[in-house]
């Protein structure tokens, strides 16, 4: 369902700036009669709805064409989107480990409350590239831990991919977790403070117990959904990240593509990323009801 | 309440502080990368420009692209919401296509359009505008939904009021606050946004320098000439965290925080 609306978007969008693609193709002088065969050629005189048919099944078959300066779509794709993959995972990773402990830690005292919600406020003000700014500065120029820039697969060696996607998963958590701090301890304490765990505590409830079933557990469906709309916002709007630290992911791939005026790669980017996000929204749909009695319960 | 006033006294002394600035910038390659001065208050540029004139022009213009996506945006909340009083809108049909929406990044989607038709500065406001509208739309709906079953609101069409009459009386007091505050953080995701597009060389045309543009091109002399960075920096920083607490916290006009 998404997948048409999303595909037909693009489809239109980039049919309205393909109907000039005779006029860059060709060149200057081409007359009247080359640019009628060109667009027969190419079947742009066929109906619109026609060449969605075809565009849509060729994108089904796997048949992505060719970006504007002749490379195989499909190729740029599979070799970018582990680079993709691998950084939304460990900054997810990252983020979690991040904002569970420091969220747990503000809603008990008010101090690392303060500290908490300072932080992530702070992070929240400043755009993901001056936060990956900083991050060089600290991180490659005063300490000299991480290289500044560039990518390394797994295949040369574990140590060093690790290394060289710190920085940009760093960044990229840093921000997913500033969310996740300001919402899930905002759950949290109101999971301490609502009736049924004044009641186990009147029953005598250890204050730890108290705290894992009563707070952490309701508020826990909640960090799903969180975590899904970043991953999709990661996958989709690693763009910056990518390009600031040089790696060669999906991000960087649509920034190049955008860049260079390439309508044909980015509609095929943004197709293939919102079915990325629908997978991810759908098996959000199937889990939470797993962790979450009330809406197994269809409440 | 305090906090609140800082931040919007922060957000008016940027404003005057870039009308101040503002003012045409002249290439001079005599002048290039000086430290700040006296004459250049915040230093000057690769090609000798002064920073302190671009950061003026810069914030003015961020900040008419992200307020001009941010009325489209209420605007198109506020529209929303009269339809949704006068229809009830079939839940998981206008559900679903605010799902479609949110698979796509507003960002993902302004790198999208630029591939298409190159950068602008009306094409990037619309743009915003449009990456946002799921936001908009989805709380348009879940508080119309709540204030239409209000008692208040059932008895006012029992008495047979019109329909622009209820909304206007009780469906529209009730739901302001909530389309104010998403508003306020539609603007300030805008900037943000703006700012890395600017960054990556997507957003407004080159010529016209803003915060993220500056920043973009000082990335590269960051060791010669820090305050290149520091100044925009700066600048941004303070907007966006002005901004983030204008937007948190419960909004003055919902009198249930009263």
């Amino acid at each position: 369902m998404a997948f048409f609306a999303v595909s037909f978007i693009v489809f239109a969008l980039s049919s309205l700036a393909e109907g000039d693609s005779s006029a860059f193709i060709l060149s200057e002088d081409a007359g009247e009669a080359e640019i009628a065969a060109y667009r027969e050629g190419m079947g742009l005189d066929d109906p619109f709805l026609l060449r969605y048919a075809s565009f849509i099944a060729s994108f089904l078959r796997g048949d992505w064409g060719e970006s504007a300066s002749g490379h195989d779509i499909k190729g740029l794709i599979l070799h970018s989107a582990p680079v993709t993959v691998s950084l939304s995972l460990s900054s997810l990773a990252i983020a979690l480990m991040i904002s569970i402990p420091l969220s747990i830690a503000g809603s008990r005292s008010r101090a690392a409350g303060c500290f908490v919600s300072g932080l992530s406020v702070t992070i929240m003000a400043l755009p993901s590239f001056l936060t990956a700014m900083f991050l060089v500065l600290l991180f490659s120029r005063v300490l000299d831990l991480f290289p500044v820039a560039g990518y390394v697969p797994l295949s040369r060696g574990v140590m060093r991919h690790i290394q060289s996607l710190f920085l940009p998963s760093l960044t990229l958590s840093l921000l997913h977790s500033s969310l996740y701090m300001r919402v899930f301890r905002k759950a949290l304490s109101d999971g301490i403070r609502s009736t049924y765990s004044r009641f186990a505590l009147s029953t005598g409830m250890k204050r730890k117990q108290l705290a894992l079933s009563s707070a952490f557990r309701p508020a826990l469906p909640l960090l799903f959904s969180l975590v899904a709309q970043s991953l999709v916002s990661a996958l989709g709007g690693a763009a910056v990240i990518e390009t600031v630290f040089a790696l060669p992911g999906i991000g960087a791939l649509m920034v190049s593509a955008a860049l260079s005026r390439d309508s044909r790669l980015a509609g095929i980017i943004m197709i293939l990323l919102s079915i990325a996000a629908s997978l991810v929204f759908f098996v959000l749909e199937g889990l939470l009801p797993l962790i979450d009695p009330r809406i197994r319960r269809g409440r | 309440m305090m906090r609140r006033a800082a931040a919007a006294a922060i957000l008016a002394m940027m404003l005057i502080a870039a009308l101040l600035l503002r003012g045409e910038s002249f290439v001079d390659v005599s002048e290039r990368l000086l430290p700040p001065s006296s004459m250049h208050l915040m230093g000057t540029d690769t090609f000798g420009r002064d920073v302190a004139s671009r950061i003026g022009t810069g914030i003015l213009v961020s900040a008419s692209i992200a307020a001009a996506a941010s009325s489209i945006a209420l605007a198109a909340g506020l529209a929303l919401s009269f339809f949704f009083s006068l229809w009830r809108m079939p839940g998981p049909v206008f559900l679903t296509a605010i799902l479609t929406l949110k698979t796509v990044p507003p960002v993902l989607l302004a790198l999208f359009l630029s591939a298409i038709s190159g950068p602008g500065v009306i094409k990037l406001a619309a743009v915003l505008a449009i990456g946002h509208a799921a936001d908009i739309a989805e709380t348009a709906y879940s508080r119309v939904l709540v204030a239409r079953s209000e008692d208040y609101t059932l008895s006012a069409i029992g008495l047979g009021k019109g329909r622009v009459d209820v909304y206007l009386h009780h469906i529209l007091p009730a739901i302001m606050p909530y389309i104010a505050k998403q508003a306020v953080s539609i603007f300030s995701a805008s900037i943000l946004s703006e700012a890395s597009l600017s960054f990556l060389g997507c957003g407004v045309p080159v010529t016209i320098p803003t915060l993220g543009s500056m920043l973009s091109e000082a990335r590269p002399v960051m060791g010669q000439a820090p305050w290149l960075v520091a100044f925009p920096a700066l600048f941004l920083f303070l907007i966006g965290l002005s901004l983030e607490l204008l937007a948190s916290g419960r909004s003055e006009l919902d009198p249930s925080s009263h």
